[in-house]
């Protein structure tokens, strides 16, 4: 298996003009790598610019500065290599599941000859027997677990998560943590995903960047060694995640001195 | 001693639905029995034909068929103990109108024709009825065939891009709300013929709603449904066809329906200006020459018409937005 997907951000910055408001700068000269098949979350409170950072990769939106390469290739627009989940699973409600999973290969005008890959993520992600299921039907857990199904379904060399698990409840989360590193390590995928959850970060990634709402750039790059599955009550998890902790408790007290 | 209250509070719930299921054919029983044992007042010269004498039987047979039906199917049961009293209702109704017209004379003749008379109507110009039906049905559908894939092609327009919502947009806002039928003097003349006037005109009325609520679909379709379908890699054109559309289908039903109801009146009113035949121009015909029970018959056609369409349109939609949760109820 080959592995690409490899990031590289080169002093991104990224600035929201409003009319009759201040400019909002969301990103400043922003510079990380992303090694391929690495594993990497973004971690900060709400108002960080980390979502932006994610949609600057997906090529949603594009940087008023600087340059995104992925694989050495600079970042132009929305591409199934790099593939999209959002916090809500945002299917389709007029598709079903097995149609929601085929989109991108149907859009593609690949479905033909993969189809075989659809009925492979659905087994994969648990949701076997509800292929015909529209997605209101279906509850917040498992209407995520397609919309990884989905994304994945193009192959994508990178797949970004933006809070991927942040509405489920707890117990279906730690459940789908799971399963995110199963993906993760059965197929090499290069794994952005944004998230407020310190803990969640720690246990999933090997790169965790840690951002603030003050100054809208990478405060800490904290790299995770620790061998998988890691164990949460482990004396160096609670190291790590302390030391996360830290940066984004001193940075808020601070503000609030503000 | 509880339980046995119990048992006897449902067995008189049991024989009190037992006789729901009798009160329509009670209530048409005893419509037949008016109409069977009252003379005809004797001021009105028309002979009765018995026609509404023969409906009545047949309402009672019919009705009789329900209720031992009802008796084997608990399910055709439930629904028919709910409609129960709307039909007995409706009979009762019925039975009153008889009553005023026919037998009591209670209304002036010319305008209230009893209900036999009405009937005869529908029998003896079966004929004409049938023509004018099918004129109006074909108006009515390839004026709206017309409207709605004009309508969806401008709205999607609209909705999708910037510079034809810039160009196109004041047009439909300055067109839409002028009611069709004020296009009347226009279309007469800019038409060779009266037909294709008409066409256009319903065409018109469907072509309003449609855009606008195609458009806003559109454009209120959530634009996180585009970024997934962006980043799975859907091109302009599959998006529109796979992501806009499907996601502005609810919208634009609504438009459909809003549409079809107002070309019933387009459809009327372009009857009575121009088209020869169509069920608008038979009502105003038999208005001018001042008979009543040909207007009602004509009446009781267009109702059953537009019932029928949109009931179809609904079976329609429950198809094809099966996905979608809330819906209008029909």
């Amino acid at each position: 298996m080959v592995i690409s997907g490899a990031i590289r951000m080169q002093n991104v910055q990224k600035i929201f003009e409003s009319e009759g408001y201040e400019n909002v700068r969301a990103l400043d000269r922003v510079s990380v790598t992303m090694a391929a098949g690495s594993f990497v979350s973004i971690v900060g409170a709400s108002g960080c610019g980390k979502t932006t950072l994610l949609r600057l990769i997906a090529g949603l939106e594009r940087p008023s500065g600087g340059n995104i390469f992925v694989d050495d290739k600079e970042v132009a627009g929305p591409h199934h290599e790099r593939g999209l989940v959002f916090q809500q699973a945002k299917l389709f409600p007029w598709l079903n599941l097995h149609e929601n999973i085929a989109f991108g290969l149907r859009a593609r005008g690949l479905y033909e000859q993969e189809r075989g890959i659809v009925g492979e993520l659905i087994d994969l992600v648990g949701l076997t027997g509800f292929e015909k299921a529209y997605p209101h039907h279906l509850s917040g857990g498992m209407q995520q677990r397609a919309a990884l199904a989905r994304a994945l379904a193009n192959r994508p060399k990178v797949l970004l998560m933006d809070e991927p698990l942040g509405a489920l409840d707890s117990l279906t989360r730690e459940v789908m943590q799971d399963e995110l590193l199963n993906i993760w390590q059965s197929r090499g995928t290069t794994m952005v995903m944004v998230t407020h959850d310190v803990e969640e970060a720690v246990y999933l990634s090997e790169k965790i960047l840690v951002m603030t709402p003050t100054n809208s750039r990478i405060e800490k790059i904290v790299d995770v060694a620790m061998a998988y599955p890691r164990v949460r009550e482990s004396q160096e998890f609670r190291r790590i995640k302390e030391q996360i902790m830290q940066v984004l408790n001193i940075k808020s007290r601070f503000q609030a001195a503000e | 001693m509880e339980k046995i209250l119990i048992r006897s509070a449902a067995a008189k719930r049991e024989t009190s639905s037992q006789f729901y299921h009798f009160l329509p054919l009670l209530s048409a029983l005893f419509c037949l029995a008016v109409d069977r044992l009252l003379p005809m007042h004797d001021d009105i010269m028309v002979k009765n034909k018995g026609y509404f004498h023969i409906f009545m039987i047949f309402s009672c047979a019919v009705l009789l068929v329900l209720v031992l039906y009802a008796m084997i199917s608990p399910d055709f049961a439930k629904k028919f103990r709910y409609r129960a009293a709307f039909i007995a209702v409706a009979f009762l109704l019925l039975n009153l109108y008889n009553l005023v017209t026919e037998k009591l004379l209670l209304l002036p003749q010319l305008y209230f024709p009893f209900p036999d008379k009405i009937l005869n109507v529908f029998i003896g110009e079966h004929r004409v009825l049938l023509k004018c039906l099918l004129h109006s049905t074909r108006l009515q559908f390839i004026g709206l065939a017309f409207g709605v894939v004009s309508g969806f092609l401008t709205g999607l327009l609209i909705g999708w891009s910037k510079k034809a919502h810039y160009w196109i947009n004041p047009l439909v806002k300055l067109m839409g709300p002028i009611p069709s039928t004020a296009w009347i003097p226009i279309t007469l003349v800019a038409f060779p013929t009266t037909f294709g006037a008409s066409v256009f005109l319903v065409a018109l009325s469907v072509w309003f709603p449609v855009t606008v609520q195609t458009s806003s679909g559109i454009q209120n379709a959530e634009k996180a449904y585009f970024e997934v379908a962006s980043t799975l890699g859907a091109s302009t054109r599959y998006q529109i066809a796979h992501v806009a559309v499907p996601a502005a289908l609810p919208s634009i039903f609504l438009g459909l329906f809003s549409g079809v109801c107002s070309s019933f009146i387009t459809l009327m009113t372009a009857e009575m200006l121009g088209v020869k035949y169509g069920i608008g121009w038979y009502v105003n015909w038999q208005r001018e020459i001042m008979s009543y029970a040909n207007v009602y018959a004509g009446l009781i056609i267009v109702a059953l018409f537009c019932y029928l369409f949109i009931t179809l349109l609904f079976k329609f939609r429950s198809r094809w937005l099966a996905w979608q949760k809330g819906v209008i109820q029909w």
